[in-house]
């Protein structure tokens, strides 16, 4: 990395020029069984990719993979540099990864839980550590829970928490899986929000979610996943094609457009069962 | 880090520290001054006062020589051992994310005191007085990492795996003893139950300075490594992505879980559950960050086993009640406690 003074205005550590993360048939295995790839993946800055797919396409597969857990077959930069290459306190300076269920071990507070993402940047940073934290805890309104014990509060509260660790950690790659799962409507929208806030600043992010409407309001880019493959990929130019993506989803899904919607809306066919029995009203 | 921390967790950290201290000064004059020839606190202040040159008046030559002979290398080893086990618990707990890790009751200090017991059969006593803390050590670290890799999968720590190699290993660990005491002579016998029960009766100044610089360096490699351990409570691949080396932090901690188990096990035998129910208490009153759970529960580990030490020794006088029986007694229902806990919070495990 050139760089990693960080601009006390910007709430991203801004890296050299070039895609933030460059993956050229990287793949996984466990044994004999090929989990995802080969497939070819760029992360650009500024850009905010969604990764759908069925249970079991490999998503997080290909998020652990994306940030460089463990060498895989195949390239992959980030940053610009070969991710082997990269110490782990560089790595965790380059990107923050956010698993699909956070847990924590001790009775750690709200507060306590934010700071450990400033911890690669202990000693180096010239941002001041406690704001950046309290940002972070504005950003998801977690700041009324500061001194609540983390495993006391409820699966929505907790998965705010765990992203504002993310935040807080203040890398130019952000990876997450299914951070808006547990959520509600308002904070799923508030933390899309504040991620393209974070890509309007440099930032790249890879976001995991189920949630079609999710994925059709905020991505720029949508892939796909089927059987470790990138099946289809869709951006707000070129929609998804609804019948590939009822196929790999083995579900038929419909797209429903309208004047009135900023973006084509996908949704599952969904047959009312409801009514049988009682009158129609 | 730094900076985000609250005051009110601040002060009661510091408020905890004070009273630990106070507590601990106040606990080791009085259970100096205690026993069989009674000894008043003034009078044991004013002999430490005269051997550090501080007093100069005549003192009672038979205090002094109770005081230095016998009262206070048992209490300088109580300190020692206490702070060691205290520390020990909080370490291993952190390191593997789970607050029922005891070396005890996983068999870490019955490995040691395997060590010890093999070290004292065999006749390799005799090399040097360093090699029973170092047959204790190996006793400790073979033990540990036993568990470690025993009861780890998927890079968590399940509750009933952990116990349960703890069960298998001291079940081990019991047979070669009895073994021991099967082929042993009586005095090797006598000696044999002082490793299984636990007990202070052996302290001496050379036992003191054999296990303080373990113990002082054991404690603050543990403190040193704090930040980590509260990084690894998010999970070890979560540590990782803050930058943390899980492999290179677990090797240092299982290593330093071993240096101060056996340090403590080394001069005093298979004392339980201390290591256990200190950093439980430590993390009510000053929460889970481990640079300050590691060190108070040293502090708070000291103060436990000079008092139970002096509770042993009095409450049956003249004879005297092992040290490990007592911990065991007062330990042992609150580690059902936390089982019982831990259960009903997964939900019962199958």
């Amino acid at each position: 990395m050139t760089s990693t003074r960080q601009d006390p205005d910007s709430s991203v550590a801004p890296v050299a020029e070039g895609p933030l993360i460059v993956a050229a048939g990287v793949e996984t295995r466990v044994g004999s069984k090929q989990l995802i790839g080969p497939l070819d993946f760029t992360l650009n800055a500024g850009e905010l990719v969604v990764l759908l797919g069925p249970n079991g396409a490999g998503k997080s597969t290909l998020l652990t993979a994306l940030a460089g857990d463990h060498r895989t077959a195949g390239d992959l930069e980030i940053c610009g540099h070969p991710s082997h290459r990269s110490t782990l306190m560089q790595l965790a300076r380059q990107r923050a990864v956010l698993p699909q269920n956070p847990t924590i071990s001790f009775p750690f507070r709200v507060h306590e839980v934010v700071a450990m993402g400033r911890t690669p940047w202990d000693k180096t940073s010239d941002l001041d550590d406690a704001e950046v934290i309290e940002s972070a805890m504005e950003a998801t309104e977690v700041v009324h829970l500061r001194d609540r014990v983390v495993s006391s509060l409820s699966g929505g509260e907790q998965a705010r928490v765990a992203v504002a660790r993310i935040f807080a950690q203040r890398t130019p790659i952000i990876l997450m899986d299914e951070p808006t799962a547990a959520m509600d409507l308002r904070h799923q929208e508030r933390t899309f929000d504040h991620l393209r806030e974070l890509c309007d600043d440099g930032a790249g992010v890879v976001v995991v979610v189920h949630d079609l409407g999710i994925a059709g309001a905020h991505a720029d880019r949508i892939l796909v996943m089927d059987q470790g493959l990138i099946a289809i990929a869709g951006t707000p130019e070129n929609p998804l094609d609804t019948a590939v993506l009822s196929e790999v989803y083995r579900h038929r899904i419909d797209v429903i457009e309208s004047p009135d919607l900023a973006y084509p809306l996908l949704v599952p066919f969904r047959r009312v069962r409801r009514g049988s029995q009682q009158e129609a009203p | 880090m730094r900076a985000a921390r609250s005051p009110k967790i601040y002060g009661r950290t510091a408020a905890l520290t004070t009273l630990l201290l106070a507590a601990l000064l106040v606990s080791i004059v009085v259970a100096a001054g205690t026993g069989a020839f009674a000894i008043s606190p003034g009078d044991v202040i004013g002999s430490i006062a005269r051997r550090f040159g501080v007093s100069t008046d005549a003192g009672r030559g038979m205090a002094d020589e109770v005081l230095w002979r016998i009262r206070f290398p048992r209490v300088a080893l109580s300190v020692v051992v206490g702070a060691s086990l205290g520390c020990a618990g909080a370490a291993m707990q952190g390191t593997f994310s789970n607050p029922l890790a005891e070396p005890g009751i996983v068999g870490v200090s019955a490995g040691a005191s395997l060590g010890a017991i093999i070290a004292i059969l065999t006749g390799l006593t005799a090399i040097g007085m360093w090699a029973l803390p170092s047959a204790a050590f190996i006793g400790g670290l073979v033990t540990v990492v036993a568990v470690y890799f025993g009861a780890r999968h998927d890079g968590r720590t399940e509750v009933v795996t952990l116990v349960l190699t703890g069960v298998a290993l001291n079940a081990v660990v019991g047979a070669v003893i009895g073994l021991a005491v099967f082929m042993s002579d009586d005095a090797e016998l006598r000696s044999i139950t002082f490793w299984t029960m636990g007990s202070m009766a052996q302290a001496s100044w050379p036992k003191v300075a054999a296990i303080t610089p373990l113990a002082i360096i054991g404690v603050i490699a543990a403190i040193a490594l704090g930040n980590q351990l509260d990084l690894l409570s998010l999970g070890e691949r979560e540590a990782r992505h803050l930058g943390v080396n899980v492999e290179r932090l677990r090797i240092a901690m299982l290593g330093v879980v071993a240096v101060l188990s056996a340090a403590a096990a080394a001069v005093s035998g298979t004392i339980l559950f201390v290591g256990l129910v200190i950093p439980h208490l430590v993390r009510m009153i000053a929460g889970p960050r481990h640079r300050v759970l590691l060190g108070l529960s040293a502090l708070a580990g000291a103060l436990v086993i000079v008092l139970a030490d002096l509770v042993a020794r009095t409450i049956a006088a003249p004879s005297e009640l092992p040290l490990g029986v007592l911990t065991s007694l007062v330990g042992a229902p609150f580690f059902l406690w936390q089982l019982h806990r831990t259960r009903a919070a997964q939900g019962g495990w199958a």
